[in-house]
């Protein structure tokens, strides 16, 4: 009696056994570098890394997974009573920060509020000297001038 | 580079701001000063209870009256005070600063208190004449007006380079030495 023929597992073992072997090998190391390079550099991998990642992005189980995630997430987030805890204690530390220095803020909206009111002149000089030209060009088209 | 000269838009709508802020201060005039008497000095800000003025002693009885009067004067002295004292200190009112326009001598130097007073005198003149001294703006090569003309000033937009010409123009300022008009700065 063939005792492999006996044991069915024993060849899955030897087998298991060699390929261990081999792959601890030098060679096992050089062949498989040899090979992800190749794969590395065709352009067909290439191609199949953006066929699934275009795939992926237009799947909308993949979004609907994504959302349910997120929305999880932020669920969490928003029961979190540490969150909530250092969201208040930074809150109010910049609040504070602000109330010590408020110049810089201050000087923002100032200088916000100067833009504003400069685009307006701007643009209200702008349409009156338009305006004057256009008024003109009425009175001589009228009077028969050039 | 020579300015351009303020057209009839421009300068209507200066006009327009100005007779805004005249007619808030005249209405602030109004109510304040009568109110002031009141808690100063006790004077009632009703003329029917101002008592008898027959006695020249009876001072805010005389007062009282005399409130009356806050407002006409007010409304005949504002105006010249305000024009002329902006076109002399500022070269402009506060319409026209709006609007970048400033007044100029024709030789491109600032307006004096002599020429400023002239100026609001003959502007009279126009408005009296139902409007008719205006009109030359629209025909006038430096778009001035008959009391400019005749005052020697004009209305230029000094407010960017975009509304300066690059050369003279026909109706340029005439500029000479010192007494050239110089860019006046933005924000002025």
């Amino acid at each position: 009696m063939d005792p492999i023929r006996e044991r069915p597992g024993l060849t899955t073992q030897i087998a298991d056994a060699l390929i261990r072997r081999f792959l601890e090998t030098p060679v096992a190391d050089a062949l498989i570098e040899r090979v992800v390079q190749a794969l590395m550099r065709s352009p067909e991998l290439d191609q199949l890394v953006t066929q699934v990642v275009a795939d992926l992005e237009a799947s909308p189980v993949v979004d609907s997974l994504v959302d349910r995630q997120i929305a999880r997430v932020l669920e969490e987030l928003r029961e979190s009573e540490d969150l909530q805890l250092l969201i208040r204690k930074q809150a109010g530390e910049y609040l504070q920060h602000l109330g010590e220095h408020p110049e810089p803020v201050q000087r923002l909206i100032r200088e916000q509020s100067r833009g504003v009111v400069d685009e307006f002149l701007a643009a209200l000089r702008e349409r009156a000297l338009a305006a004057d030209d256009t008024v003109d060009g009425w009175v001589r088209r009228a009077l028969g001038r050039a | 580079m020579t300015p351009r000269y303020g057209g009839v838009v421009s300068r209507g709508l200066a006009l327009v701001v100005d007779t805004l802020v005249l007619t808030l201060l005249l209405a602030g005039t109004t109510w304040i000063v009568p109110q002031l008497a009141q808690h100063l000095l006790g004077i009632p800000s009703d003329p029917a209870r101002c008592g008898s003025t027959t006695d020249w002693w009876r001072i805010r009885a005389h007062l009282c009256q005399a409130l009356g009067w806050v407002t006409p004067v007010a409304a005949v002295l504002y105006p010249p005070l305000y024009r002329v004292g902006f076109w002399t200190v500022t070269g402009r009112t506060p319409g026209m600063a709006l609007l970048g326009l400033r007044l100029l001598r024709t030789d491109g130097r600032p307006v004096g208190l002599a020429t400023a007073i002239r100026r609001w005198a003959l502007r009279l003149g126009s408005i009296l004449a139902l409007g008719l001294g205006f009109l030359p703006i629209l025909f006038s090569a430096r778009r001035q007006a008959l009391h400019d003309r005749l005052a020697g000033t004009v209305v230029v937009h000094d407010w960017a380079t975009e509304a300066w010409e690059p050369r003279a123009a026909p109706g340029a300022l005439i500029a000479t030495g010192s007494d050239a008009p110089s860019r006046p700065s933005e924000g002025e």
